[in-house]
């Protein structure tokens, strides 16, 4: 149900909007449907014009300056694009934005003499650059990505991988607590942009910090894997049990210590489960942010943690039974508490 | 749950520059920006509960996966059987239309494709994998009925249009969109499906079914429009194009006029929007490739700009603010 037209009703009603404003929330917003295929048709204009008009000029002058020059043109179409109000046209900018990036980075790439650390370095600066243009928010997201992935490409060390994880779930988390305090200052959808790339990457990671074993098949990261899944561990559970130990600060002393040691237990029981206990702090830190789709989203890859538990290596099926067998015993331990709890207050 | 929807609107809003700080601070006099003890408390609930039966039931899928091997073929079909009948049982003893029941039939439709997948591997019965998808949906079409729940028609949809895939993909050539008669059959199976859910859903007691009938449209259009699209240019498709321009507008005007869904009119106009296109660069088809391409950009942005405006200004109409 859309309950957007009511909340701006009830902003009018209390006076904090006028009904210019009303009108303009609540016009501002297009159903999801609508901006999908929306995006769908931009992207397909977009390639078209791109193609028609970049294909012979590359075809044409093929060197590097000629490149660099089309890249600039792009990326100043898009900028230019992003400011007219229509969604189309919005959505068309994304999609010249990322075909400009990626030439300017593909001439990068020719001017380095083939070296491919280089080209990396350079599409993640020019994306933390145009994170200062007035480009799209989906423009900016899609940004962040490519130029997070491109920074985690140049890593070689599995521990390396495993902190950087971790500092990037509790940097999601930070800025999830304490994102009633940074709503209202002036680049804040920036740092929106940066909220949910970050998100999304420390989800990734957890998950991928899991089954190290698994995913370094081909030994690309160093082989100190046994020392990285165990910094995992560690930094989440501390994660976690920060994450609880603020989000708690308000309960009185017994029911803050109960649920402590109720988390530290867990910790200890899913030990080996490092990507569960990453994204329930991050499930726990959306839900304080009051984002119930990234809180769905952190629910998801939980589910997905414990599926994926079933194929780590480190430990036997029959260990791993009893581990979440133990933990689930706890957890309804917990809810029974929590009833009793209830009860007693209610 | 709204409570915590309004704090995100607001938050998201201010984020956006569209409310100023200050009057978030007054709105915060209103609305709670932050969860509070009792959301905690609900959530807390839900969330433990769940947690916990998933823990439990990870443990001993995990449990079983470790000792499959050396069971018995008649443990394992005795264990696969326990879960379809404890499922049964639950689903008879729990209240009628309650979600206990639904969610008993649902896991008891899970748990019949199990077993007869176990079967199959059990007496290598040779059978092709669209068979196993036929004899399951066949197997819980009677607890789809009883159920009466969206999740469990889902699930039926889902394997029908699965083994319809499957069936037409092992007479097909290369794949299942080479043949226009395979694709009009494609066609056809969907149209009734989005029949069934338009018509026969409500009857069946699932009032909810919108999300079901947005499904069966999308699936409907995607054979639909790519029979078009390929009829323009491939004589032998011209079937496929004609049902395309009987069905589209009749769709449109029972969409538009008659039981007005804007999700399916919109799909049915953007797809409409795509065959022209596609008929714009077949009528076009000897200008100069340079012009033509520029031609068709121009026109995707002018008809998907005016689709976009005429859309919003058919969703600000009183009707369709919810």
């Amino acid at each position: 149900m859309n309950t957007k037209p009511l909340l701006s009703a009830t902003l009018q009603q209390a006076g904090i909007i006028d009904n210019a404003q009303a009108q303009q929330l609540t016009a501002a917003s297009s159903p999801w449907w609508l901006q999908l295929l929306l995006g769908i048709a931009a992207w397909i204009a977009a390639v078209l014009i791109i193609s028609s008009f970049i294909g012979p000029l590359l075809a044409l002058a093929d060197n590097p300056v000629v490149r660099m020059l089309a890249a600039a043109g792009l990326l100043m179409a898009a900028i230019w694009l992003a400011t007219r109000p229509q969604a189309f046209l919005q959505q068309m900018s994304v999609a010249i934005a990322l075909a400009g990036q990626g030439l300017l980075v593909y001439a990068v790439y020719e001017l380095s003499g083939n070296n491919d650390a280089i080209p990396r370095y350079a599409c993640a600066l020019i994306s933390s650059l145009l994170l200062l243009s007035p480009l799209h928010q989906l423009h900016q997201r899609v940004s962040l990505a490519i130029a997070l992935c491109c920074l985690l490409s140049l890593l070689t060390s599995a521990p390396a991988v495993a902190v950087i994880s971790c500092l990037l779930a509790a940097l999601a988390v930070v800025l999830w607590c304490s994102r009633v305090h940074w709503a209202g200052v002036a680049f804040a959808s920036r740092i929106k942009s940066v909220l949910e790339v970050t998100t999304l990457a420390a989800l990734g990671l957890s998950l991928f910090g899991q089954c190290l074993h698994l995913f370094d098949s081909s030994s690309w990261l160093n082989d100190k894997l046994l020392l990285a899944q165990g910094l995992y561990s560690a930094l989440g559970s501390v994660l976690l049990v920060s994450t609880v130990f603020w989000l708690s600060r308000r309960a009185t002393v017994p029911s803050r210590l109960v649920l402590l040691s109720v988390i530290v237990l867990l910790c200890i029981a899913l030990y080996p489960a490092s990507g569960l206990l990453l994204s329930t702090a991050l499930m726990l830190a959306c839900f304080y942010g009051c984002s119930y789709r990234w809180y769905a989203l952190c629910l998801l890859c939980m589910l997905f943690a414990v599926g994926q538990f079933y194929y780590s290596l480190q430990l036997n099926l029959l260990h791993k039974s009893g581990l979440l067998a133990l933990s689930g015993l706890l957890v309804l331990a917990a809810w029974l508490l929590l009833q009793r709890y209830q009860r007693r207050l209610g | 749950m709204s409570k915590l929807n309004d704090a995100d609107k607001l938050l998201s809003w201010t984020e956006q520059r569209q409310l100023s700080p200050q009057q978030l601070q007054q709105a915060r006099a209103q609305f709670a920006l932050e969860p509070a003890t009792t959301d905690w408390l609900i959530q807390a609930n839900r969330l433990l509960l769940f947690a916990g039966v998933v823990l439990l039931g990870s443990a001993l899928i995990f449990f079983f996966a470790y000792n499959w091997p050396l069971l018995h073929y008649l443990t394992k079909f005795t264990l696969a059987g326990a879960a379809v009948l404890t499922s049964g049982i639950l689903a008879v003893f729990s209240r009628q239309n309650s979600q206990l029941r639904r969610a008993a039939l649902f896991g008891c439709a899970i748990c019949s494709g199990a077993l007869l997948a176990l079967i199959g591997q059990t007496y290598q019965t040779g059978a092709d994998i669209w068979q196993l998808f036929a004899g399951w949906v066949a197997l819980i079409t009677p607890l789809v009925l009883l159920s009466k729940s969206r999740a469990c028609y889902l699930l039926w949809g889902v394997l029908l249009e699965l083994t319809l895939w499957r069936y037409l993909d092992s007479q097909a050539r290369f794949w299942l969109f080479d043949n226009a008669q395979q694709l009009w059959l494609l066609t056809l199976a969907n149209l009734l499906l989005v029949l069934f859910a338009e018509f026969a859903l409500p009857r069946l007691g699932v009032n909810a079914n919108k999300p079901l009938l947005w499904l069966a449209t999308l699936a409907l259009l995607l054979p639909l429009t790519f029979g078009a699209v390929t009829g323009i240019w491939q004589p032998n498709y011209q079937l496929n194009l004609l049902s395309y321009l009987l069905l589209s507008p009749a769709l449109a005007l029972w969409y538009f006029r008659c039981y007005r869904d804007l999700l399916i009119f919109a799909l049915l106009l953007f797809s409409a929007i795509a065959v022209s296109t596609v008929l714009l660069a077949r009528l076009m088809d000897a200008a100069d490739g340079f012009f033509l391409v520029n031609l068709l950009a121009l026109y995707v942005i002018g008809v998907s700009t005016g689709a976009a405006i005429w859309l919003k200004r058919l969703l600000q109409e009183p009707q369709h603010e919810h």
